[in-house]
């Protein structure tokens, strides 16, 4: 893994007080541009939906981006990855330079950062500490769970994105999800945003060929799926209004969206926390920050970048109340 | 939440982009549901009246070369009127058995914390005494020679105006207070409070 930084220069209040964000003004406020240009998003996955949230937060004017994404462009990327040439798919252009080059080219001033790698990775998850709110446009659920308790150990929005065209009873059903994971709210597996076996699976690629060798997994589940530009847009429309309202309020927020392009509608859901969640509840990781490691216990073996003094698994708070004392922790 | 219209205004612009606090800034967010009704307490008397908020801290250096110690509050601690020592319009002062308990929580824990008090004859804007800044640097110097540094914990101070407030921090390892970066008040959305000058 390595990391590039495709631009350095410090954004500054000058590109607020330009014509640039005339017209967004117009509709948000100074205010509201002004907390866009304070946030650090990272975008974790630069494909077809990571490299549109990555094009239009760069053109909203939010403050600074993380990109992350493990893979490479191919010729097949090309129906849906904004940015992405011929050239880039011909000679396997990492993704992560693809959109440093699209956010270049639409603001020069816009700071990015990239990282070549996998969220799973000790140290790309380390990055994303960095970021006041997490984009995730990734295409299985261990990145899925890997997000989801950073989120909630370190208290950000993170809002997953999820697109599907599969065989329906009436020709192809084209449809997707936004979920919003908030600070001291229902978490991505509360809301059922990702299959915890399978990404125990993917999290153990001996589980994965062993499920296969029985027959509990055929050819089919190995095949890419289908992707088209205008499902992603959708969803992806979805969720960078939900980033402007987090910080600029102009509607209630949304949970669970459900984007349903073969019937045009929207439909918002909600959900409640599981009181025993693993991930949210009392034993899990909520709040917790440094202390709480990293999810694969990597936290001696791959310490976070200095100032570290960051280790070691500690309980868990009770809720987030105004109120006395807790019971103190074991010594 | 207060109505907030203050000379404070929110930064728009990192303190160590510019070698503010020698590199390092301080933001603290706090839960809307914490933060509303301990305001709603300590403002609601013409007394001076204090608290303490608990939180867990991060501390990363982003790809920008910008140091940040985030404090996420997990819980409050209203003192009450009958655990103070002084208690006035211009004053407040906790008993010291009060206190030590709290930094006990803090040490077993590996907390950071933030004390709060009010001014209540301050209105859209409000800083600290030179009485409070001698206090915060003793506080604050006590907190960080008797806390471990693993998992980060950090020391701060907000003062409370009817309507405004400040917040202060101490940079660790030196005995130096800078103002905090930010102060964010966390629900649905992400309320950024701006800070007066302290």
């Amino acid at each position: 893994m390595r990391e590039l930084t495709a631009s350095r220069v410090e954004a500054d209040s000058s590109t607020i007080g330009s014509d640039r964000y005339d017209r967004q003004i117009r509709a948000f406020g100074k205010l509201g541009q002004s907390r866009l240009r304070g946030l650090t998003v990272a975008i974790v996955g630069a494909g077809g939906a990571g490299s549109l949230a990555i094009e239009g937060l760069a053109h909203l004017g939010v403050g600074r981006l993380l990109i992350i994404d493990p893979d490479r462009l191919g010729a097949t990327n090309l129906n849906r990855v904004v940015g992405a040439t011929p050239t880039d798919a011909a000679t396997e252009r990492a993704k992560v330079d693809v959109a440093a080059d699209l956010v270049r080219r639409i603001d020069p001033t816009l700071p990015v950062s990239t990282f070549e790698g996998s969220v799973l990775d000790p140290t790309v998850w380390w990055a994303l500490r960095a970021a006041d709110v997490i984009v995730g446009a990734v295409d299985n659920d261990a990145a899925r769970w890997a997000l989801n308790v950073f989120a909630v150990q370190y208290a950000r929005l993170y809002l997953d994105v999820g697109v599907a065209i599969t065989p329906g009873p009436q020709g192809i059903e084209v449809a997707g999800h936004v979920a919003a994971v908030r600070p001291g709210q229902a978490c991505l597996r509360c809301l059922h945003g990702y299959d915890s076996a399978v990404a125990a699976r993917e999290l153990q690629p001996e589980l994965h060929d062993a499920k296969r060798a029985e027959g509990y997994l055929t050819a089919v589940d190995d095949e890419p799926a289908p992707s088209v530009i205008f499902l992603n847009q959708a969803v992806v429309a979805i969720a960078i209004a939900e980033i402007l309202n987090w910080v600029a309020p102009w509607k209630p927020p949304l949970t669970y969206t459900l984007i349903d392009l073969g019937r045009t509608q929207l439909s918002a859901l909600d959900a409640d926390a599981d009181p025993n969640c693993p991930v949210c509840g009392p034993d899990g990781q909520r709040g917790l920050a440094d202390a709480g490691g990293h999810p694969l216990g990597a936290s001696t073996s791959t310490p976070p970048p200095p100032p570290p003094q960051i280790v070691a698994g500690t309980p868990d708070e009770p809720s987030e109340r105004c109120g006395t004392h807790e019971e103190p922790r074991r010594p | 939440m207060g109505i907030f219209t203050t000379q404070a205004k929110i930064a728009d612009r990192h303190p160590s982009a510019s070698g503010e606090s020698g590199g390092a800034a301080c933001r603290l967010r706090v839960p809307v549901a914490i933060w509303d009704g301990l305001t709603e307490w300590l403002r609601a008397s013409e007394q001076e009246r204090f608290a303490y908020l608990l939180g867990r801290a991060s501390a990363v250096d982003d790809p920008w070369g910008r140091r940040t110690v985030d404090v996420w509050v997990r819980r409050a601690v209203p003192v009450p009127d009958q655990a103070l020592v002084i208690q006035s319009p211009v004053r407040v002062e906790v008993d010291p058995t009060f206190s030590a308990a709290v930094l006990q929580a803090c040490w077993e824990g590996g907390l950071s914390l933030i004390d709060v008090h009010t001014h209540p004859f301050a209105d859209a804007s409000v800083g600290f005494s030179g009485h409070d800044r001698n206090n915060m640097l003793h506080t604050h110097a006590e907190f960080a020679a008797s806390i471990p540094t693993d998992p980060p914990a950090v020391a701060a101070s907000l003062v409370l105006g009817r309507r405004s407030a400040a917040g202060t921090w101490l940079v660790p390892g030196t005995n130096r207070l800078e103002p905090l970066h930010s102060l964010h008040i966390i629900g649905t959305h992400d309320e950024e409070i701006p800070l007066c000058e302290s």
